[in-house]
């Protein structure tokens, strides 16, 4: 039982990644004032371009990465571009970027790989065992036996904390999100300081979808990214576009849907769709009870004209 | 010292639209002296202020800076060139602390290397008597804390120009007297400051030099010494109209016959605030018709939870709230406003007018089921146009039809039309929340003279207002707020502006004989 127990934990843990990737790319962007939307389209996009980059590079799981990279980050410049240059409503172009993003990402599999019985494999990220504090019992397993891309996503997250409450950079980067008006009179460049957290962002949740082949299937399907793209918005909510508890809130929701897995493997008696909807049914949970209590940052998803009367 | 001329503005225009918001105005700042400029709402102070600012491009015009041609395209340029301002809706990360407020925009590199900063921003605050808690978050803190952080944070900066747009506008009168005393201890330091503002009396007690504005072009430029009140109105004014309501001073004492049956009768009324606590505490307050009753305060001290726990829009917690006897808590707003309530929003654009919807509509909106605009099935549009029309000649109200639509007016305009709005019929009882707010001199003294019309009609009327000026000028009583509590209630003719500030600021008045 005591191995069950660890073995939840650790595969929890492990499908964590994404969620916590994608919660600071949310944070990240929303810290400067654009509010993603297009998650669930933009991981499916680029967890394609990291499938077929690392296809075609014979197994680099690099530049497999650096591809989904580049392609979340194509997509956070194009949301910069449509938000913060023309002014159009976020969610707007967040959604319809979001129904691009799911076309480029079958057309690309299309394009490279095509209609195929037995679908292509890449390597999948195998865990790393750290030494001495792999052997601690119960937490050495859980914590200390992961795949590189976990310990890549906790010090991002660290880092994410320290930028942007720790540094003068980060303080006058946070003020764009919470009042443009204010930090456009002090001097601090709105436009740009929006630009980057749009690119940054989607360069994170790029890595986000990435990830997602790499780890769950080593191959591309469509259905890959399966509303992880919606719950990384709810959990950002639940963590208050604060580094930390996103990434505690990632932990949460993961263990939520590694339930619904185990639920299966247990066979306990309850269909497994109803298994199946057990993140999506904590994710409403969670929302009703902490929307009405999370603090946004102010000027979140607002976009900001200096000549504009004001407010 | 010298005289240093550091900033002269020659022949600068602005145009928004078809409009000439400033028609070639030339303007200069001296090293250290207070350079009033003065002139109704709208007259282009501001927007002068932000050409310089580098927050609008003028169309036309030069800027020099010590003699030297400048182009100042961005706040940023201006912060270069050590030109400072402080607006007037204050410029402060609410989330932020006051402290980091003040660091925000000044530095790179790490924040922790931000202690000599905090040194230099406690030595400043204690030479100009600017204490503020430099580790409170700004939503926490009054409205007077706050624009001392307003000017901690630019005096951080080093500036030699620091222009202030109507510093004075939301202060208790002792509040504002520090500020005051702060801008002259700024100026014998050698700063140049320009203080805008509309408040003639304020620019008698402040300003070495005066540049009056009206309608985007400089009315008059003069010397303190040269001036007088009377003639800065007139030059504000553009020379017409009568003495308005407001120059003539503090309401007089009234007789005890004058005093009409209660109107309004709130008993213990408790207000919350959709946050937890309670913005209106056990409120007692009766308003008698015939009678207007000031309500003085610094803004959210509970004002707007009191006007909309009258009008129904917000539920009272607790106590009851009687008009004529009649009990209106369990009422709906629609039902108040056919009991003949009229009410002018605080928030004009959120909750005054639809945008999308015609001047008309918007005038007559609330009392479309009067038997005057409507039979049983239709609107009668004949008869909203003409009460429209009336509405926009007696308020003078800038469109080219009452057909336009309500969201492209100004606010000023806006405000009109609730004005409009309100005094479309004689009321029984009126809530008015800062009902002058945005309007020229002109404008201001009509409301307030149909305000005391509406009293002389017999209704009774509830003033809210942050303006004390105004409220000394026509309320029979005033009634301060702070916290949501009633920190006490003056009658007319013993107005003292200084116990009225006290008990804005939260002392309760003294008990006396009387």
């Amino acid at each position: 039982m005591t191995d069950l127990v660890t073995d939840f934990f650790r595969v929890a843990v492990a499908v964590s990644v994404p969620y916590i990737l994608g919660g600071q790319a949310m944070t990240i962007s929303g810290r400067s004032g654009i509010f993603l939307v297009f998650n669930e389209g933009v991981m499916l996009a680029s967890a394609s371009a990291t499938f077929l980059a690392t296809f075609l590079s014979g197994g680099n799981i690099i530049i497999g990465l650096l591809a989904g990279a580049a392609m979340g980050g194509f997509f956070g410049l194009v949301m910069g571009y449509f938000s913060i240059t023309l002014k159009q409503n976020q969610f707007v172009v967040g959604l319809a970027l979001l129904v691009a993003a799911v076309g480029i990402a079958n057309f690309m599999y299309s394009v490279f790989i095509g209609v195929v019985i037995k679908p292509p494999q890449i390597p999948t990220l195998l865990p790393v065992h750290i030494p001495l504090l792999s052997d601690i019992p119960y937490l050495g397993p859980v914590l200390f036996s992961q795949n590189l891309m976990f310990y890549f996503a906790v010090i991002l997250s660290i880092l994410v904390w320290a930028f942007l409450y720790r540094t003068r950079y980060g303080l006058n980067f946070r003020s764009v999100g919470e009042n443009p008006r204010v930090a456009d009179s002090l001097g601090i460049n709105v436009s740009l300081t929006r630009y980057a957290g749009a690119v940054a962002g989607g360069i994170v949740m790029g890595i986000a979808g990435g990830y997602l082949p790499l780890y769950f299937t080593g191959t591309y399907t469509p259905s890959l990214v399966n509303g992880r793209g919606w719950i990384v918005i709810a959990l950002t909510l639940f963590g208050r576009w604060n580094p930390i508890p996103v990434m505690l809130g990632a932990l949460l929701f993961a263990a939520a849907e590694v339930f619904g897995i185990y639920g299966q493997i247990l066979n306990l008696p309850v269909p497994s769709q109803f298994l199946l909807m057990i993140p999506f049914i904590v994710t409403l949970a969670i929302l009703v009870q902490t929307y009405r209590k999370t603090e946004l940052p102010e000027g979140l998803a607002k976009n900001y004209d200096r000549e504009s009367a004001e407010d | 010292m010298p005289a240093e001329e550091l900033v002269r503005m020659t022949g600068i225009a602005k145009r928004f639209g078809d409009v000439l918001a400033l028609d070639h105005v030339d303007f200069g700042i001296t090293g250290g002296k207070v350079h009033a400029l003065l002139g109704e709402n709208g007259a282009g102070k501001t927007t002068l202020m932000n050409v310089l600012y580098g927050l609008y491009r003028a169309d036309e015009g030069r800027v020099e800076i010590k003699g030297k041609e400048m182009a100042i395209r961005t706040p940023r340029d201006a912060l270069r060139h050590r030109i400072a301002m402080v607006h007037q809706h204050f410029r402060l990360v609410s989330n932020f602390t006051s402290f980091e407020n003040i660091l925000l925009g000044t530095g790179r590199g790490l924040k922790f290397e931000a202690r000599a900063q905090r040194e230099k921003v406690e030595s400043i605050a204690r030479e100009y008597g600017l204490s503020v808690d430099l580790d409170a978050k700004v939503k926490a803190l009054p409205v007077g804390a706050q624009q001392r952080v307003e000017i901690l944070k630019v005096l951080a900066r080093d500036p030699l120009v620091l222009i202030l747009d109507e510093p004075t506008s939301s202060l208790t009168p002792q509040e504002a007297d520090v500020l005051l005393g702060a801008i002259k201890k700024l100026a014998m330091n050698g700063l140049g400051v320009v203080f805008i503002t509309h408040k003639v009396r304020e620019v008698m007690s402040i300003a070495d030099e005066i540049t009056v504005l009206n309608g985007g072009r400089v009315a008059g430029r003069l010397q303190v010494s040269e001036s007088g009140e009377k003639r800065l109105v007139e030059l504000m004014m553009g020379g017409r109209g009568a003495p308005p309501l407001l120059q003539a001073g503090p309401t007089p004492a009234r007789t005890s016959a004058a005093q009409g049956e209660p109107a309004l009768v709130l008993t213990s009324v408790s207000v919350g605030s959709g946050k937890g606590a309670s913005a209106v505490e056990e409120v007692d307050l009766a308003v008698r018709h015939g009678e207007i009753l000031g309500v003085a305060g610094v803004s959210g001290n509970g004002q707007r939870e009191l006007a909309e726990a009258i009008m129904c829009v917000r539920r009272a917690g607790s106590g009851s709230i009687k008009l004529d006897g009649i009990e209106l808590t369990r009422l709906n707003t629609k039902q108040v406003i056919s009991m003949g309530v009229g009410y002018i929003p605080e928030d004009r654009m959120g909750d005054g007018i639809l945008p999308s919807m015609t001047i008309a509509e918007n005038i007559v909106l609330g009392r479309e089921h009067s038997p005057s605009f409507s039979d049983r099935f239709a609107l009668n549009r004949k008869a909203m146009g003409a009460a429209a029309l009336r509405g926009v000649e007696d308020y003078n109200i800038k469109t080219t039809s009452v057909e336009a639509h309500a969201g492209v007016l100004s606010g000023g305009n806006v405000q009109k039309i609730l004005i409009a709005r309100a005094f479309l019929t004689q009321c029984k009882f009126l809530v008015a929340h800062n009902p002058t707010r945005g309007l020229d001199i002109a404008a201001t003294d009509h409301v307030l003279r149909s305000l005391v019309k509406q009293k002389e009609g017999g209704a009774g009327v509830l003033l809210i207002s942050e303006d004390l000026d105004e409220l000394m000028a026509v309320s029979d009583r005033i009634c301060v707020l702070f916290k949501g509590q009633v920190m006490g209630v003056v009658e007319a003719g013993s107005y003292d502006k200084y116990e009225i500030g006290a008990m804005m600021a939260g002392k309760k008045k003294e008990a006396s004989a009387s």
